[in-house]
């Protein structure tokens, strides 16, 4: 019989006790099922089993990691005594250590869990895969074409404790379905694609997704280039988020500490127009990445970084905070145990200021809709400079939405574009990724095209 | 076969056999052990030191058009049979099949000294001599990050029509970003190389030249001006690596989306979709670049695959089940990122041959854009072929010269269009690594390209 997770608990607290070192054991187990199916294939099935302990010490201030895939209290000591050796060669600074006990239990949020996540058969799953389908060439006939339609779940539960006495578990549950389609009309073939979760199969809306993903293909059919100027430019709920996420690392605590974030010098000061507040909320009930604790198992926090324009913080992880003295920790990010947590953000949104899309359509006559950006990856926190591709659509005199656009170029800065926001639509959508969306208009960006 | 690999061929087939005891026309079985070891320089120290090994098995059965498919992060027998028997149960008929015992092959790359048997010491000495090099070369440089991540893949690969191969594959990374500040600004630059070589492959000085180059780009970008916005000539320097290729063409030759006729290249085979002067390629041989292997992710020996010969679309990269549903051989094209992941068609090192023109002579043939000398990462939208791509180093080029340098520049264009345009190709070839993305999976790639002049391109810039 397979050692379990609190066996590989207690066998990194003890190995840290004979060691007399620090330690924090991070314990992952997941269990889950996927299918997908495309144009002129089969559906395929998928089963995932897996588990893991990751241990960071601290010999002396001095940290080292070490990961395995096995529970047996022997392969755990050997981990620890890895990660033992690796401290030995890292720089100490006394600001490193484990997460002390909370002084209040980390809450478990019933929210996370579908009770009825175990009761879903391998044949619902797929009927899920085929609604989704289904849906998309609902849309239009000229929904030609299926890229993958895929469902996917999960049961987890993360473990962490520490020699300081800290010990919480969190339990989810999570399903998701996305679809990729084409479409075309002869002259022109386009994307789309859609995506959303809910804490179980029997809470998610297939028809929704998939319409969406269809008529987005549609939408882009004879897309062509704009006139290169500054325009208005209004960002629909992904293209937001997906910014959002793309530029959140220059609020990490870890940037500004090391001199690479060009945020690190306006704390207190103007950073954004005076309408944006923006806010990181792992505790916002319903948001994909939302937790009761952090990688490091400390409560994680609803933390303000810019409040009507005015930066107002970072976001840190336990050294960070107390290299900074006074800041709070519970922004630790831990995705996988093959590496350790890191500063993050789950569910960074910017709050609402009031009038709906259409309202800032209107304010944009003339200018540029976003739906997609290309090239998210390539925008630099240090600098805060973006440059990226884009389509959507022109904005009419009235503002309805006009004819499609695409290879557009858009470029700015961090600060430009906090500047540069108008309004925020009372739209909020909670998409499955760390950053929710929101129509958001911008006053002008530079738009490259034609 | 490494005494040490926990799983035997033997081993491996009686997972197989178990699998197929209730049904299934073909099953394969994906075994994978990375052991990986990363030291993070930054701040002028050691800050931190990881290691690990990701142990796991995949197993997949076919049953006619449908797939069956299960992972699990342990090779023990008690899990392993355990995994066969969840997919055996999801059949549920009587046995259709057995498992045919063919010749195992065991891969044996050339390597002096494997990368994970390095000490610590000896690695973070790289690092020591990396920061000081970064520093020494401009006063303005406030920090240096330094990654150097090296690892052993060892995979075997067998299935139940006697096919069963096992190799190692060792990787080499080494990453510098550089931070540099002056005036009130920031900037920053990455260059990293990577190659499936030992130990070997990273000496001091290649270290050393990394970190100084980032270091340079980075207080460049200090004096840069806002790159220019709008449609001009555009001359991609061959030091800038292949990422042009990459997005604009490589993705569309891959045959999942070439068979679900999404790629803007599909049903194009045997028709000129490029300038006569481009021939692209996709080499998994070519000796230590950082996407070659003997075999691919389903045991299949990798080949240099011409993917477009003189601007005619002659070859596809092909996985095992993209070349059946086609017709075709398989180029040794499957991939995944481990086995968490199922195989899908992916590049190699591709790169677009090397033609005939002095580069100088295509800078000098320019009277008004833009020479990029770096580039960042890009994105492609494989049904329309748009793609985008951001340049890391730039310089506006007035007169025939290189003149000023310029930031934020972005590259937006359509695929075959840019293909189409390109009218001159250098004598040269530059080589970069990347790590490409693809439906949620990371795999290892080289790519590389000669100086290209591609007249009309969209260039995105605040300037």
């Amino acid at each position: 019989m397979s050692a379990g997770p609190r066996a590989a608990v207690d066998a990194a607290l003890g190995a840290a006790a004979r060691a007399r070192v620090e330690l924090e054991v991070a314990v992952f187990e997941a269990r889950g099922a996927e299918c997908w199916c495309a144009t002129g294939a089969g559906v395929t099935h998928a089963r995932r089993d897996e588990r893991g302990v990751a241990v960071r010490v601290w010999s002396g201030h001095r940290p080292g990691f070490a990961f395995s895939t096995s529970f047996d209290p022997v392969a755990v000591g050997e981990t620890v005594r890895a990660a033992c050796e690796l401290a030995a060669h890292a720089a100490p600074d006394r600001h490193h250590g484990p997460a002390e006990p909370s002084a209040t239990p980390v809450p478990q949020r019933p929210w996370q869990i579908d009770a009825g996540f175990d009761d879903v058969r391998p044949r619902e799953k797929e009927d899920l895969v085929r609604a989704l389908a289904a849906a998309a060439r609902a849309a239009g006939p000229g929904v030609d074409r299926l890229r993958r339609a895929l469902y996917r779940d999960v049961r987890e539960t993360w473990t962490v404790a520490t020699t300081r006495g800290l010990d919480v578990s969190v339990l989810r549950t999570r399903a998701y379905v996305s679809i990729d389609v084409a479409a075309s009309d002869g002259r022109d073939q386009r994307a789309g694609g859609a995506a959303g979760w809910a804490p179980g199969p029997r809470l998610l809306d297939p028809e929704r997704v998939g319409r969406a993903a269809g008529r987005r293909a549609l939408a882009q059919l004879g897309a062509r280039p704009v006139r290169s100027g500054r325009v208005p430019v209004v960002l629909d709920r992904e293209s937001c988020a997906g910014l959002l996420e793309a530029l959140s690392g220059a609020f990490s605590g870890l940037r500004v500490l090391r001199g690479r974030s060009v945020l690190g010098a306006l704390v207190g000061r103007t950073a954004a127009a005076p309408c944006v507040t923006l806010v990181e909320d792992p505790t916002l009930p319903g948001a994909w990445g939302a937790s009761p604790c952090d990688g490091e198992g400390r409560a994680t926090r609803r933390t303000t970084l810019i409040e009507d324009g005015v930066l107002r913080g970072f976001l840190h992880d336990g050294f960070t905070a107390r290299h900074l003295g006074g800041a709070a920790g519970g922004h630790a990010l831990r995705s996988t145990i093959t590496a350790p947590p890191a500063i993050g953000v789950r569910a960074l949104h910017l709050l609402p200021t009031g009038p709906t899309r259409e309202a800032l359509l209107r304010r944009a006559a003339g200018g540029l809709l976003v739906t997609g950006l290309l090239g998210l990856h390539t925008v630099n926190p240090a600098s805060g400079e973006f440059s990226l591709g884009a389509h959507g659509h022109a904005i009419g005199v009235d503002g309805d939405v006009g004819e499609p656009v695409d290879r557009i170029a858009l470029s700015g800065t961090l600060a430009g574009l906090l500047g540069s926001i108008e309004a925020i639509a009372d739209d909020l959508e909670f998409l499955p990724g760390p950053a929710l969306g929101s129509t958001v208009l911008l006053r002008e960006l530079a738009v490259s095209g034609r | 076969m490494p005494s040490s690999f926990p799983v035997s061929f033997d081993g491996a087939r009686r997972v197989l056999d178990h699998a197929l005891a209730r049904g299934g026309c073909a099953a394969g079985l994906f075994v994978e052990v990375t052991r990986t070891s990363t030291l993070q320089w930054d701040d002028g120290r050691l800050d931190a030191a990881t290691a690990g090994t990701d142990a796991g098995a995949a197993l997949t059965v076919h049953d006619g058009a449908d797939v069956h498919t299960a992972h699990v992060n342990a090779l023990d027998e008690e899990r392993l049979a355990a995994l066969a028997d969840g997919v055996a149960r999801t059949l549920g008929r009587a046995r259709e099949r057995g498992v045919v015992h063919g010749a195992p092959v065991v891969a044996a790359p050339d390597v002096r000294r494997w990368p994970d048997a390095i000490p610590v010491a000896e690695r973070a000495a790289r690092l020591v001599a990396a920061d000081r090099a970064a520093r020494d070369l401009d006063p303005r440089v406030t920090q240096v990050a330094l990654t150097l991540a090296t690892s052993r893949r060892t995979r075997l690969v067998v299935d139940a029509d006697g096919g069963a191969t096992l190799e190692s594959i060792p990787f080499v990374t080494f990453q510098a970003h550089v931070t540099a500040a002056a005036r009130g600004r920031l900037r920053s630059a990455t260059k990293a190389d990577s190659a499936t070589r030992g130990w070997e492959f990273l000496d001091e000085a290649a270290a050393i030249g990394l970190a100084r180059e980032a270091a340079r780009i980075a207080c460049l970008q200090l004096d840069a001006a806002p790159a220019p916005a709008g449609t001009m000539t555009v001359v991609l320097g061959s030091r800038a690596g292949g990422t042009m290729v990459h997005e604009a063409c490589g993705h569309g030759l891959e045959a999942d989306f070439f068979l679900e006729r999404l790629s803007i290249y599909a049903g194009r085979l045997g028709q000129t979709v490029a300038s006569p002067l481009v021939t692209v390629v996709d080499d998994g041989t070519a000796p230590g670049r950082r996407g070659t292997s003997a075999f691919d992710d389903e045991g299949t020996p990798a080949r240099r695959v011409v993917l477009i010969e003189r601007g005619v679309l002659t070859g596809l990269l092909h996985s095992r089940s993209t070349a059946a549903a086609l017709g075709m051989a398989p180029t040794g094209n499957g991939r995944r990122e481990s086995y968490r992941h199922p195989p899908l068609p992916r590049m190699r090192n591709t790169f677009i041959a090397p033609g005939e023109d002095d580069p100088a002579d295509i800078v000098a043939s320019v009277e008004d854009g833009l020479y990029v000398a770096a580039m960042g990462g890009g994105e492609v939208d494989i049904v329309s072929g748009n793609f985008v791509f951001h340049c890391a180093e730039a310089y506006r080029i007035r007169g025939g010269r290189l003149a000023e340098p310029v930031e934020g520049a972005t590259l937006a264009g359509n695929g075959p269009a840019v293909l189409r345009a390109i009218d001159r190709v250098g004598n040269d070839l530059g080589w970069a690594v990347g790590t490409c993305g693809k439906e949620g999976q990371g795999v290892p790639v080289a790519d590389a390209q000669p100086t290209l002049r591609v007249p009309g391109l969209v260039v995105g810039g605040a300037g």
